[in-house]
């Protein structure tokens, strides 16, 4: 079941630092080179971050979808604080159920692509940004990693020398670069 | 109109809002449906035509772990469950080419579908929630999750240079699901390594039975000639550790494995075995 984080919860103050502040990536470019261990659907990088004020190690780990480049999840994490991602990027997917007591039904779902960061409670909230809410920029997001991981790098305060966006590689340069978007779950399955 | 029938009203138009759809390729829909887990994401259930035909779908989502939920297909009670709600919704299963599980109804009749789509939700709403249920005491599984992280830790600093595998299968194959908790190979023979703890003596009894019997599946397996070391690894540090209770499985295991068991505090003997 989907708990309210308690180190969050007890330690909000270090969030809204964590998150609010200024976070610098290792690296300007972010080359998907890796494949995730239990999905080798996906192409992974993990690359080091450091906090301007929170002398802690924290990462930043971009994933995508081989077949299907508009599927992508950027995460930032803080593993000395807690295990799990405290800011996200979901560009597809399910969507999210934000149970926040006193808001109406309906505005408690959130369509991917959303945000996800941690109210004061420590729960995880799912969000759309005006840019997301747009059909237009929203898809030339989605179109393009690197205008979408801009939009994540100014939402995350995530940056290269503290002002440079980062751009990402989905396909590193020793693989086909294949324009794949195969959004299809069932295409390939077979049925009876 | 009563205020109560204005509720009503109210109720269901909200429930109406929690519809969302998304083309997918040429042949499919995605249906996001008001239902939920309790791991807060909503169930999407996918609608696909092919040749006349109306194939009702998870997409693989529950098997691919998008709900966030993961199903241990190794949990008898979990997978009891699992099999009555597929059974009682007469959801029929498929794999794709990655090994993904699809869960799927299907009908000729379009003024059917909604009725597939409301088995198939509920469905998957109440599979991810179940994979979600804390089944196995959360004591027991601190103990075995501290132990395993102390212990491969210690087998990684001090064995980096083979490179060991940790809760690796002895294959990907015909023995998936013979785990070990590390498997070290040496000049192409095997050492394989299973940690031993519990909360409590009936745990630790447990965690020696397991072990035993995978020792012996890989010893009337075809690696048996390749394998140089049954080792156990035993967490004498643990609560369950009450030597007069696990004496007896402890020793059989011992038997089997023609090698004695090493006992954390004594964790050195390791060096000399594999090095």
């Amino acid at each position: 079941m989907e708990k309210p984080i308690k180190e969050i919860r007890e330690n909000y103050s270090k969030y809204e630092e964590l998150l609010g502040k200024t976070k610098n990536s290792s690296t300007p470019t972010i080359t998907l080179d890796e494949v995730k261990g239990n999905h080798q659907n996906t192409r992974v990088k993990k690359v080091e971050v450091a906090h301007t004020s929170i002398p802690e190690k924290l990462e930043l780990i971009v994933e995508s979808k081989i077949e299907n480049k508009k599927d992508f999840k950027f995460k930032l994490r803080a593993p000395e604080y807690t295990g799990i991602p405290f800011f996200r990027f979901d560009s597809d997917g399910v969507a999210h159920y934000n149970r926040i007591p006193d808001l109406e039904l309906p505005k408690q779902k959130i369509d991917t692509p959303h945000f996800h960061k941690f109210d004061s409670e420590g729960r995880n909230i799912a969000y759309k940004t005006e840019a997301l809410e747009k059909a237009t920029e929203c898809d030339a997001l989605l179109n393009d990693i690197s205008l979408c991981m801009a939009h994540y790098c100014d939402e995350s305060k995530t940056y290269y020398n503290n002002e440079n966006y980062l751009e990402i590689i989905q396909t590193p340069p020793t693989e086909l670069d294949f324009d794949s978007n195969k959004d299809n779950p069932t295409e390939g399955v077979e049925y009876d | 109109m009563t205020k109560l029938e204005k509720i009503a009203i109210n109720v269901r138009e909200c429930f109406d809002q929690l519809w969302s759809f998304k083309l997918r390729g040429t042949d499919t829909i995605e249906i996001s449906t008001p239902y939920s887990t309790t791991t807060s994401k909503f169930v999407s259930i996918y609608v696909t035509e092919r040749d006349g035909k109306y194939i009702v779908s998870d997409g693989g989502l529950l098997n691919s772990e998008a709900y966030e939920s993961e199903i241990d297909y190794e949990n008898q009670c979990l997978l009891k469950i699992l099999y009555h709600f597929e059974s009682f919704y007469e959801v029929k299963r498929t794999q794709d080419k990655q090994g993904i599980k699809h869960y799927y109804k299907t009908t000729i009749k379009e003024n059917l579908i909604p009725n597939m789509v409301y088995e198939m939700a509920q469905f998957v709403s109440m599979c991810a929630s179940a994979a979600t249920v804390q089944f196995e005491d959360p004591k027991e599984i601190e103990e075995r999750n501290t132990f395993r992280t102390k212990a491969t830790s210690y087998i990684s600093t001090n064995f980096q240079k083979y490179k060991p595998k940790f809760r690796a299968p002895l294959d990907k194959q015909d023995f998936r699901s013979v785990r070990f908790s590390a498997i070290i190979e040496r000049k192409n023979k095997l050492s394989l390594v299973s940690y031993i703890t519990g909360s409590n003596p009936a745990n630790f009894r447990n965690s020696i039975a397991r072990a035993n019997m995978n020792f012996e599946i890989a010893t009337s397996s075809k690696y048996n000639d390749y394998i140089d070391n049954k080792l156990v690894l035993v967490n004498n540090t643990a609560d369950g550790f009450v030597l007069n209770q696990i004496a007896k499985q402890l020793n059989i295991l011992e038997e089997h494995t023609g090698q004695d068991a090493i006992q954390w505090s004594e964790r050195e003997k390791l060096l000399a075995i594999l090095n």
